[in-house]
């Protein structure tokens, strides 16, 4: 399983896994667009690239979500294809390069605003040789 | 019921609420000593409601009163308003002030939408005048407000006009022909909050707002048709120009992208901020600074850039609105009485004055899905309202009735010039979409008469009426507790959703 989404009144709470760090970060951007848009119809035609730190994988996947979310609006796309190429470890802090892929977002393709990501339950745990995330989103 | 969140669940579902205490009528105290964790409280909680809401509420949010009220500088009690539900840190439905010298000022206590409020716009049609042409009505707004995710504004602001919104909001859109001076006269701080500093707001949020003013949004952001089903108060009716039976329209959204941007910025900023001024936080949610720090301060200005664009942002759909209603009857909107009534601000951080224990003091007010009460005769009630208070509105869910109320002395008093600002969430979106379907909700509310157009059933059945708390009974309580007074009932007709 890549992703699955968890009861919550208000908001959005998912779960994304991964066998590694960049599977995790793939997997919890995929969990955030299939909110926003309808994933499976979105072309991955356009490229926009991504780069964020953060001092902890928590924070690196919190800084690489809200980038993603950022990016998206600013260029006015949905992403439904991602990338990770690099993440190097500097000065106690995590770096990431990577890609992001989508087209040209329409009202058709569309599906729930997301605000942001939050800090509520933010966790990445280690389990079964791999890795689990919680996040919520303010939508 | 089951518990609205894990974190609930885990630590026992009526913990907090076992420890609530009548106080008078519709007032309820969580004490200093119930949360038992550091950093402990330094002043208690006080909620708003009846026993009916009091039973809804969920123990989550009143936990979360308990860790707002562990704050340096918190005043006097942290409130929790009738239509309290789970939020970010701070609850939805909640009021939290601090002192100017020793208190702090919070992103995660405004939220991420900042200045998410309403604006009212009246008509001089009758509902029998309007009834035969409410659905080409509200097809036109539905084509003429952009909604929904992925929508896109007529409007591209330059980033010339985006520095002009940001400081001079809803006054730069009447400048550029959205609307009239006059519509200045009838929003809360006149459309536009002094000292934003568009240096403060980074260059990403600054992209975001460019392409996205005079956009609704999407979510439970909305624009309905409404009737005046019924007057409470003449006096305050008249005054507000509310007639029975007459059509008004209620818009609700916010700072979009823009806002959401600003606050994402200074989670992170005031992240840094807690580490460096070494405040205990209950919740990394509610993250802040020092009222006197610059990192403090600098999100206050940037806040004022975001409340500034969602009022410009209201005043642009304003104009569509009254267009769109110009192209159904073929008439001006000044014929048609297209007036505002008045524009409320439910996400916000405010610097006012307050008495407290006697004493006047210059406060920190966060409101987070609360909304400002003023009475008569204060001086930031605009002068066409003075004598009766400022207009309160009160957003209902879908489908179910709306409300214009009073501001209040007693509000003044007891909850820092504040009221609740609508029903409330009961059931999570998750919940509503696999509960209904977009399409039967539809057809059940055309049945009661009730048009709604949206950009996907889904979004219907997210904003289903059973998934929020009854509108009815947050208002009853708040009149009942004086903190505002019931002026006028409005009935949907037709809302159309992003």
């Amino acid at each position: 399983m890549d992703y699955e989404f968890l009861d919550f009144t208000s908001d959005v709470l998912f779960r994304a896994y991964g066998r590694d760090e960049k599977e995790l970060l793939v997997n919890a951007a995929k969990a955030m667009f299939s909110v926003i848009c309808e994933i499976g119809s979105v072309r991955p035609v356009r490229t926009v690239e991504i780069a964020c730190s953060g001092a902890s994988l928590e924070e690196l996947l919190y800084e690489w979500l809200s980038t993603l979310l950022t990016e998206s609006e600013i260029e006015e796309m949905f992403f439904s294809e991602f990338h990770i190429d690099v993440i190097e470890e500097r000065d106690n802090m995590l770096s990431l390069r990577g890609r992001a892929l989508g087209e040209d977002a329409t009202v058709e393709k569309g599906a729930t605003l997301v605000k942001g990501v939050t800090y509520y339950q933010l966790k990445v745990e280690k389990r079964d040789g791999g890795y689990a995330a919680t996040v919520s989103l303010d939508i | 019921m089951r518990p609205p969140c894990p974190s609930t669940y885990e630590r026992g579902w009526f913990q907090m609420k076992e420890k609530l205490k009548s106080v008078g009528k519709n007032r309820w105290e969580i004490p200093i000593g119930s949360r038992t964790k550091e950093p402990r409280m330094r002043v208690p909680g006080r909620i708003i409601g009846s026993q009916k809401i009091i039973e809804w509420a969920e123990d989550a949010a009143i936990e979360q009163l308990t860790n707002v009220a562990t704050l340096p500088g918190i005043v006097r009690y942290t409130v929790g308003m009738p239509d309290i539900h789970w939020g970010y840190g701070l609850p939805m439905g909640a009021v939290s002030a601090f002192d100017e010298e020793e208190g702090i000022i919070s992103a995660g206590m405004t939220g991420f939408d900042i200045n998410c409020g309403i604006r009212m716009i009246k008509t001089n049609m009758s509902y029998e005048e309007v009834r035969p042409r409410i659905k080409e009505l509200i097809n036109a707004l539905f084509r003429n407000v952009p909604s929904g995710v992925g929508s896109k504004s007529r409007l591209r602001l330059t980033p010339g006009e985006l520095e002009e919104v940001m400081t001079r909001g809803a006054e730069w859109a009447v400048e550029k022909g959205f609307g009239t001076r006059e519509d200045l006269l009838h929003l809360e701080e006149g459309g536009v909050m002094e000292g934003a500093d568009p240096e403060k707001v980074s260059p990403e949020a600054k992209k975001r707002g460019m392409p996205q003013a005079g956009t609704l949004g999407a979510g439970n952001h909305f624009l309905e048709i409404q009737r005046v089903e019924e007057l409470y108060d003449a006096k305050r009716a008249e005054a507000y120009g509310l007639v029975k039976d007459n059509i008004v329209i209620m818009l609700h959204c916010g700072s979009r992208g823009f806002g959401h941007q600003i606050a994402t910025d200074y989670l992170r900023i005031l992240d840094r901020a807690v580490k460096k001024y070494g405040i205990a936080l209950p919740d990394h949610q509610l993250v802040c600074a020092p009222a006197t720090s610059q990192e403090g301060q600098d999100y206050f200005a940037a806040m004022k850039a975001g409340v500034n664009y969602a009022f410009a942002n209201r005043q642009v759909m304003t104009h569509r609105i009254r267009e769109s209603f110009e192209e159904v009857f073929k008439r001006d909107w000044q014929d048609l009485g297209m007036d505002v009534l008045y524009d409320v601000c439910h996400n916000i951080c405010k610097y006012e004055e307050h008495i407290v224990d006697g004493e006047k003091r210059n406060l920190y007010v966060h409101r987070k899905g609360a909304t400002r009460a003023f009475p008569p005769g204060h001086k930031d009630v605009p002068a066409a309202y003075r004598s009766v208070g400022q207009p309160v509105l009160i957003a209902g869910s879908m489908g179910t009735a709306s409300y214009v109320l009073s501001g209040t002395e007693q509000a003044m008093m007891e909850t820092f010039g504040s009221t609740c600002h609508g029903a409330g969430r009961a059931m999570s979106r998750k919940k509503a979409i696999k509960s209904w379907h977009g399409d039967e909700i539809r057809r059940s509310l055309e049945k009661e008469g009730m048009l709604v157009v949206a950009t996907s059933p889904k979004v219907i059945a997210e904003e289903a009426p059973a998934a929020y708390k009854d509108v009815d009974e947050v208002v009853e309580s708040v009149h009942a507790a004086g903190i505002s007074l019931k002026v006028a009932r409005l009935v949907p007709l037709a809302v159309a959703k992003g």
